[in-house]
């Protein structure tokens, strides 16, 4: 194996920046801020003004605000279905974004190639990532019932034994959950791992394989390195995505059974909009902003470095 | 350069994930201070579920008094938490749907005392509340809700499966277990229940306690809130949740109850693959209209919770209550508007679309569907109690006995964990 790939170095990176930002990056900005105006008074305002609530006692009804400083969050360290959700939503979040994306560059890697009917088959496995979360939800709900298309087709195929309760198994239920938003996203990961894979250069392969390289070998020195980049942005995507998650649990399963499938983000909603106890809401809307924010930055980090190293 | 963009999109991509992983939540909290446009009509905010029932009686309304309405419908918890957003800014509706007791969002013993609703006292219907609602919808014996319904909840049966089997409504507990025994071996399910929708263990429950809990102690509620007992240490509600777990022990629930939807179970019903579901009447019509000969093909019992009949109770509550914004310049228009709906000819035909029975006392029961006809002595008899959550103090004793319920079917905990989370949930603040 003698090939080795050249990566544009710093410095020229700088000069090409340079070049085509020789307009000067007011121009760009012309571009940026009507965007960032209506997200600023959409987005960003509003949610720092109700942030302040999370430092109150606020119930989301009338004018008595009374500050609280930290006690809310410090309420959140002793609640056990809080702690619980932040573990479930953790683990939604890590499995989604393993599974989600091998499946998606496996995916991808198998309609790189010239097979009849590419198209229509990136197509078709798109497809779910456009559908509104909450059909995924009351469409697996379905799949998953007792006696639904999955038991059916189990029976099908002489699997009886293998019949759950997918979603009304504690055990099972998270893992469930896991399998509709894998079908629904890997998709969308698959079309980014393709994006990238058309942009490698077909002559890597061809001087790879002169040189003697097998397929794996071309996978794994050839392709992987300069997918980095797509993987990177799928796996950040992926993540925050996961750790997000509301409507296709709150449809499928409402958090049940028991507290088993219950997210930081359905907590949140619960907590405010269920029990009428906004100010706690709140924070832990705060606290999933926080971890959002602080995950997905060490993500980057760590990502970042390994792009390099490819 | 491509390396570049990427890093900055991303960068600015988690900062704006950061943002609107809360961003639902933060920014409604962050637009409280809307305003609202006068439309001059009569505003009102309710329940998809009401909406049959009200457009006929607005109509004539609207005819009659020249006032035009402009109602908006959605979802029960969705049209919560907005009359919350809206009140606390100043542009709620003129009228709009509230709930009894202190459990929900918009419940009566949460506004009022905030000074949200109109003192409704002075009506002509008020007189006519039925005495075991006052508590629900009063506030220092001041009256704040036009109680257009009552809901029951009781148990649902198959007509059709009875006569085969050639069975008759239980009437005691142990009539009830041999009634599902001759079901189950029948080959049928005997009681279909749909866990999956946590909100479902509530109708069993409270069937049950009504009797179990109620009947042996009608001052249980008062003990509770004076701190005199708890639910742990209640035998009434140990024995209800017992009995819902006996059931299943028996085998006299659908198979995988935790995977199963309410609305599953009662097409099971409908279908004849199950006997018997535990409903609140307004979900009855519901489940009516799967079965091709609709309300006729079932009937209705109530849940007996003990061996003497002549102490079985049912839980009954008003539901479909209407207040009137106490800051709304069309207050009196509303008030007027509430007055016309209480007269007993619109009062008797929301409850007729709306499957129910009517809320205030005096009102005749002729148009009330004949499947509920075997619940009425239980009302005229007094022999009736709140919907247990409508007397407790906030929201989360339902909601932990919802999660409970569940985790009671998964065997991850027990009928003592169950009430001992309930007795903490019940010391939580009201809000």
């Amino acid at each position: 194996m003698t090939l080795q790939l050249s990566r544009p170095s710093a410095g020229s990176r700088h000069a090409s920046a340079a070049r085509s930002g020789r307009r000067g990056p007011r121009r760009g900005w012309l571009f940026v801020v009507p965007a960032l105006f209506f997200y600023g008074l959409v987005v960003l305002y509003p949610s720092v003004a109700g942030a302040v609530y999370a430092f109150t006692d606020w119930s989301g009804l009338g004018s008595q605000v009374n500050p609280v400083g930290l006690a809310n969050f410090g309420r959140l360290l002793g609640d056990a279905e809080a702690v619980g959700s932040l573990w479930n939503t953790l683990l939604l979040a890590v499995a989604l974004m393993i599974v989600q994306n091998v499946i998606g560059l496996a995916l991808a890697l198998a309609l790189d190639t010239a097979i009849r009917g590419r198209n229509l088959l990136r197509t078709l496995f798109f497809a779910p990532a456009v559908l509104p979360p909450l059909v995924i939800g009351v469409l697996w709900k379905y799949v998953y019932s007792p006696g639904g298309p999955l038991d059916g087709l189990l029976a099908a195929f002489g699997l009886e034994g293998l019949q759950q309760s997918w979603l009304g198994d504690e055990s099972l239920a998270l893992w469930s959950v896991v399998v509709a938003i894998v079908w629904q996203h890997a998709g969308l990961s698959m079309v980014i791992f393709l994006a990238g894979l058309q942009g490698v250069p077909k002559e890597l392969y061809e001087a790879a394989a002169l040189d003697g390289a097998s397929r794996r070998q071309r996978f794994r020195y050839v392709t992987l390195p300069l997918l980095a980049p797509a993987t990177t942005i799928t796996l950040v995507l992926t993540m925050i995505t996961g750790l997000k998650l509301f409507d296709q649990v709150f449809a499928m399963t409402g958090g049940g059974p028991g507290y088993a499938t219950e997210t930081l983000s359905l907590n949140m909603y619960k907590q405010a909009f269920v029990l009428n106890d906004y100010s706690y809401g709140t924070a832990l809307a705060l606290v999933l902003t926080m971890i959002v924010a602080f995950i997905s930055f060490l993500q980057l980090k760590v990502l970042r470095r390994l792009e390099v190293e490819a | 350069m491509t390396t570049s963009t990427r890093r900055d999109f991303l960068r600015i991509g988690v900062l704006g994930a950061g943002a609107v992983a809360s961003g639902s939540l933060l920014t409604s909290c962050g637009f409280v201070g809307g305003g609202s446009e006068d439309t001059g009509k009569l505003t009102l905010g309710a329940t998809n579920e009401q909406r049959a029932p009200l457009s006929p009686i607005i109509a004539a309304y609207e005819k009659q008094s020249g006032v035009k309405f402009e109602p908006t419908y959605m979802a029960t918890d969705q049209l919560g938490s907005q009359i919350r957003t809206r009140l606390t800014s100043n542009t709620a509706p003129d009228l709009f749907r509230v709930g009894p007791g202190s459990g929900e969002p918009t419940a009566v013993k949460l506004l009022a005392p905030q000074g949200f609703l109109a003192d409704l006292s002075s009506a002509s219907w008020a007189g006519s509340m039925p005495a075991g609602f006052k508590p629900l919808c009063q506030v220092d014996g001041k009256t704040y809700a036009l109680t257009t319904n009552r809901a029951i909840i009781g148990t649902f049966y198959n007509k059709k499966i009875f006569t085969e089997l050639g069975l008759e409504p239980p009437t005691t507990w142990s009539e009830l277990l041999d009634v599902c025994d001759k079901i189950k071996k029948a080959g049928r399910t005997p009681i279909a229940l749909g866990m999956a929708d946590a909100t479902t263990i509530q109708f069993t429950a409270y069937a049950l306690a009504a009797t179990t809990v109620y009947a042996a102690d009608p001052g249980f509620d008062a003990k509770l809130a004076s701190g005199a007992t708890t639910f742990a240490a209640s035998a009434g509600w140990k024995e209800a949740l017992e009995k819902i777990l006996e059931l299943n022990k028996r085998g006299f629930f659908n198979d995988k109850p935790l995977g199963v939807s309410l609305d599953q179970s009662m097409k099971a019903v409908a279908s004849g693959q199950a006997a018997m579901v535990n409903l609140v009447t307004s979900t009855f019509s519901l489940m009516a209209g799967y079965a091709a000969g609709g309300e006729a093909e079932f009937g209705v019992f109530a849940a007996p919770g003990g061996d003497d009949a002549a102490k079985t109770m049912i839980p009954a509550s008003p539901s479909h209550l209407f207040g009137v914004n106490a800051k709304s310049e069309r207050a009196a228009e509303a008030r007027k508007f509430l007055d016309f709906l209480a007269q007993p000819a619109n009062i008797a035909s929301f409850c007729a679309a709306a499957k129910g029975v009517p809320g205030l006392d005096g009102v005749p029961t002729d148009k009330v569907s004949p499947t509920l006809a075997p619940l009425l002595p239980f009302l005229k008899d007094g022999r009736n109690v709140p919907f247990a959550n409508h007397t407790w103090p906030n929201a989360v004793v339902q909601q932990t006995l919802l999660t409970v319920g569940q985790q009671l079917f998964s065997g991850s905990a027990t009928v003592d964990d169950a009430l001992k989370k309930m007795d903490e949930s019940y010391q939580k603040k009201s809000s």
